[in-house]
């Protein structure tokens, strides 16, 4: 059965067209508390079209006068949009990448593999997770400089892979725990390796909790501020939330300049979490799937 | 191996014999996480915990041994246990309020709106519930500091609209500001719950509520019997995971009050923080990040362990 | 079930994505070409479009012209990167030829000190920067074991900065005010008619991250008292300092009174300096107190009558000399370094600075065009030239900037007495020192 049909089974609907009363109030609330949490996106996008003059003459919770692009104008001479996003892209989508693909594997041992002291060693991984990131700058800096890596982008993505792919193995590991074992032997049956029934029986069960990994990841990564700062320096390995932060001087912060280019980065990320939307609806943990 | 202590473990199918002989090449399979987790994390802990153990200002400068200086200080000073306390109202709001709440509004959207509205209004609401997570945390601390802004902010308005006498100063008194930050914390986090457990749902065998509604079960009593205990594995992930993320919150403190008012809102990562980087004492913020990271080892082993022990049950 | 799931596909993708980027990025590589020409790095972090950022762009074109062979890479930051990361990235390997650092003895100082920067006090005497650079504009630029005042010089600073009231002349009017007031017991007066009149006097912030407002104002107080002797005394560390003694006492009890009587609005605690701009730019304050950060705003935005002045009948002022421009102990090209410093401080690119609207250090404020910026650049040439600049309050000691941030809000909030404060500060000075 397909999940739409699943889905149509769980409530016969009423007299036709007739909603019932309960539905409406619950609709109702739920549009209204959406409302109530996208109206900070309401106020990014209300100041990002005003004019310096305007924002300072009526504060940031009034409505544009006029619709004014000096701010997008502004952001874009003053920092090089297109390199930070590159960057911002390439970074996030290589660390999802890798982060899956290291989770699944690690993963694949722990939940099917079963190796010796599992608990053990998702609790250790599980510590990369729970580190706060300024306990770790210092040695990752001298790490960075001494594989070259530093100032460019790779040293971050090696980093993220590794912190985001310890909160995947955590995930995939329990998910694959319950994972039904016939599947596994009919496939031994069949003169199967290890490696083949990774890829052609569980990775392909897997895909909906790998994309709820993969919108979480890439997420995570493209917000990260505090390690990039420290080890891209250099403007042409910038990130977008660095490339932001550039905006605030000490005595003065361009406030509209600053949430137009907010409001320009929120787009990739917007997008791609709107493709990726579809695939959320399916299981996180691997059931009975028959 | 026998079958029996296979079995004690939950009661299992015993491992086939030929298992055991591909069992090492499973190891091969953790290599990449564990490499990784070697040099990006156990190396770096380990320096951090050496350079806790000195005076040290960073940079080129010099250390100076003080064993277990540091700690010693630590356990006296007031301003960490403040912190831990602080902590506390972080768990609320981003473990307690948004996992309850999140089971909610998943189960509302999954089992009510979907089926009677239609699925793609059901993932509308999930789509702008989970937005926060994805707005940079910098600009979402500037949102919010005009939403709570004393004078002319959104809150009060609304609060003076409904009739509230004098609204709080929630970001500049020392006795409301922690609920300001709640306010946005929860407000941060309710996405991540809402769209695991709607998720979660999907998995779940509908003929369990097909049954339930031909009795006639209502949809409170379906939610109770129903979704809590098949969401089980769900709420213990969200709940561990929340969890340590409350133990490190730390950018919204550092937009909305940078620790104020008057240190009423200091958390553990921000006092690290600020030792490293303001104070220049990074054998001081060392050593609160190593505290840190070992409570959060115990809080999670702890759970983890509850957790293996109440699903094999 | 065919090989490529969508899982698989996205990795080939993304290895498709990442071979060309990994070949780019490595052809992205550091200071020496091929045919060994060279790149000149400069890391700063000044808004482009700001007075001191057009200088230094001309500064770079004028570089260009001289040295034809060397590539600039004027590169980008944020304030907050350098204060944070500095320490860190200079002690790299990979560091700029030029690097613009924060004055003051908790980062400048301790970069200094960690010998991460090059002395150039022989450079300075050579090309002369020492008569351009004088009297307080000096004092940050120069630092012995990480404490300013003395010592080898580390920096170069091309802006001055002061701090003035910022007022509306509008709203002084409505109250009968047409001039500025002469004096501190003036301006009192005058803030309680504004206050008479529904008009909060001063638009100020406190909240402990980036609302300075109330520092400045407390500060400007105490330096309204003060003797040279005793704010060097304080900035440099050379003396013990009782601080329940005035200036300090006589300062911070003015500025309780101010609290008190509300001169500087209700309920401020949560608000930063951003916020208070924006209070006064939409006329919900008669004055705010700030630097040229509100001087460019009002400048640009401002739809009223607007005009400044400094604390009336002040013994110093607060200001200093702005950020320095020094370079890196491990810089591979330090000659070049010096060759672009020496141009920010030439003549064109200083009056370059002063007609854009920034209060170049050694320009001629004869020359600037716009007869607003000419008004401030000369407002601030006599403080200069007089020595009568007091800094800001945070640079003596590290960490102080929360710590007095922490009490300014205490304070605010009624929750703190002047003694208290003064008491709290001698602690925390004391302290500072022995670290």
């Amino acid at each position: 059965m397909t999940d739409k049909a699943l889905v149509h089974h769980l409530s016969a609907p009423r007299a036709k067209g007739r909603p019932r009363v309960s539905t409406v109030i619950v609709v109702t609330l739920g549009v209204a508390f959406a409302v109530v949490m996208l109206s900070p996106f309401l106020l990014v996008a209300m100041n990002s079209f005003k004019s310096n003059a305007d924002y300072s003459a009526n504060g940031p919770l009034a409505l544009p006068k006029a619709l004014d692009l000096s701010a997008f104008e502004r952001f874009l001479t003053l920092i090089d949009f297109p390199t930070a996003l590159w960057n911002s892209v390439l970074v996030s989508g290589l660390v999802t990448l890798g982060g899956l693909l290291i989770s699944v594997l690690a993963a694949y041992a722990i939940g099917i593999g079963r190796i010796k002291a599992r608990t053990w060693v998702v609790a250790v991984l599980l510590i990369a997770t729970m580190v706060p990131q300024e306990a770790l700058v210092y040695p990752l800096f001298y790490g960075a400089q001494a594989t070259s890596t530093l100032n460019t982008v790779w040293s971050v993505i090696v980093i993220f892979i590794v912190i985001q792919g310890a909160y995947g193995t955590y995930l995939l590991a329990g998910v694959l725990g319950t994972f039904p074992k016939e599947l596994i032997e009919a496939a031994r049956v069949d003169g199967a390796s290890a490696w083949r029934i990774l890829w052609r029986v569980v990775v392909p069960v897997l895909r909906p909790t790998l994309s709820v990994l993969a919108v979480f990841f890439f997420i995570w990564t493209w917000n990260e501020f505090y390690l990039p700062v420290v080890l891209l320096g250099d403007s042409s390995s910038q990130t977008i939330p660095i490339a932001l932060a550039t905006l605030r001087g000490q005595h003065a912060i361009e406030q509209t300049t600053i949430t137009a280019g907010s409001f320009l980065s929120l787009l990739p990320t917007v997008i791609f979490f709107l493709i990726f939307q579809r695939t959320l609806s399916n299981g996180v943990t691997a059931g009975a799937i028959k | 191996m026998t079958a029996s202590a296979v079995t004690t473990r939950g009661g299992r199918a015993p491992a086939p014999p030929r298992e055991r002989s591909e069992r090492p090449r499973y190891w091969a399979y953790l290599a990449p996480m564990a490499a990784g987790f070697l040099i990006i994390v156990a190396i770096p802990l380990v320096m951090n915990v050496w350079f806790s153990l000195h005076n040290w200002q960073g940079g080129a400068s010099e250390m100076t041994w003080v064993g277990l200086g540091n700690y010693v200080e630590l356990m006296q000073d007031p301003t960490f246990w403040q912190s831990f306390r602080n902590t506390l109202y972080m768990i609320v709001a981003i473990v307690v309020v948004p996992t309850l709440v999140g089971l909610l509004l998943a189960s509302v959207l999954f089992n009510l709106v979907a089926p009677r509205v239609g699925e793609r209004t059901a993932a509308f609401l999930r789509g702008s519930y989970y937005l926060p997570q994805i707005l940079p945390i910098a600009v979402a601390g500037f949102m919010w500091s005009w939403i709570l802004d004393t004078d002319g902010g959104a809150l009060n308005a609304v609060l003076t609209a409904i009739g509230v006498a004098s609204p709080p100063d929630w970001l500049g008194s020392a006795d409301v500001a922690i609920y300001g930050i709640m306010l946005m914390l929860i407000w941060l986090q309710l996405g991540y719950p809402v769209v695991i457990f709607m998720a979660a749902l999907g998995r779940v065998d509908p003929s369990i509520y097909e049954a339930a509604d031909v009795d006639g079960a209502s949809w409170w009593s379906q939610f109770t019997r129903i979704t809590l205990p098949e969401l089980k594995p769900e709420i213990f992930i969200v709940t561990l995971t929340a969890l340590v993320g409350a133990l490190k919150v730390f950018a919204p403190i550092l937009i909305l009050t940078g620790g104020g008012p008057e240190g009423s809102t200091v958390v553990p990562s921000y006092y690290a923080y600020r030792n490293f980087f303001e104070l220049s004492r990074v054998g001081y913020g060392a050593a609160i990040s190593n505290v840190m990271a070992l409570l959060i080892l115990v809080i999670a082993i702890g759970m983890l362990v509850f957790q293996r022990r109440a699903t094999d049950d | 079930m065919t090989g490529i799931t969508r899982r698989g596909a996205l990795k080939l993708g993304g290895a498709a994505v990442a071979t060309p980027a990994l070949l780019s990025l490595g052809a992205c590589s550091p200071s020496e070409g091929s045919s060994g020409a060279k790149t000149l790095k400069i890391l700063q972090y000044e808004d482009p479009t700001t007075p001191q950022g057009i200088g230094w762009k001309r500064a770079v074109e004028l570089f260009t012209e001289k040295h034809p062979d060397v590539t600039v890479d004027l590169q980008q930051t944020s304030f907050d990167a350098v204060r944070q990361s500095a320490k860190i990235t200079l002690s790299g390997n990979d560091v700029p030829d030029v690097v613009e650092f924060n004055k003051g003895n908790a980062d400048g100082g301790q970069l200094a000190a960690q010998g991460l920067l090059t002395p150039i006090t022989d450079v300075v005497a050579e090309r002369g920067w020492d008569k351009k650079i004088t009297g307080s504009m000096r004092s940050f630029a120069q630092y012995e074991n990480g404490k300013a005042g003395s010592g080898d010089w580390y920096g170069v600073p091309n802006i001055g900065e002061y701090v003035t009231f910022f007022y509306n002349k509008e709203l002084f009017a409505k109250v009968g005010a047409n001039q500025p007031p002469a004096s501190i017991p003036e301006l009192e007066a005058l803030m309680d008619t504004f206050l008479a009149e529904g008009i909060t006097p001063i638009s100020s912030s406190a909240a402990t991250s980036q609302g300075f407002n109330q520092m400045w104002i407390w500060y400007s107080l105490v330096s309204a008292y003060a003797t040279r002797d005793e704010i060097d005394d304080f900035m440099f560390t050379r003396a013990p300092i009782d601080f329940n003694a005035d200036p300090w006492r006589k300062g911070t009890h003015q500025f309780q009174e101010w609290i008190n009587r509300k001169y500087t609005g209700e309920r401020i605690s949560g608000l930063n300096f951003e916020q208070a701009t924006v209070n006064w730019l939409s006329q919900n304050g008669a004055m705010v107190m700030w630097n040229h950060g509100v001087f460019t705003r009002a400048k640009n935005e401002a739809e009223f009558d607007w005009g400044w002045f400094t604390m009336p009948g002040a013994n110093l002022t607060m200001g200093s000399s702005g950020h320095l421009l020094g370079v890196p102990e491990k810089a591979k090209n330090k000659d070049l370094a010096y060759d672009f410093i020496d141009l920010t401080l030439s003549e064109e690119v200083q009056n370059l600075i002063g007609t854009e609207g920034g209060l170049a250090i050694a320009g001629d404020t004869s020359l600037i065009t716009d007869d607003l910026s000419r008004a401030y650049a000369e407002g601030f040439t006599p403080l200069m030239e007089g020595d009568l600049l007091s800094f800001y309050p945070d640079y003596p000691v590290t960490g102080f900037l929360d710590f007095i941030q922490e009490h300014m809000q205490k304070m605010s909030n009624g929750n703190e007495t002047a003694d208290e404060y003064l008491a709290a500060l001698q602690k925390f000075y004391d302290a500072g020192l022995g670290r």
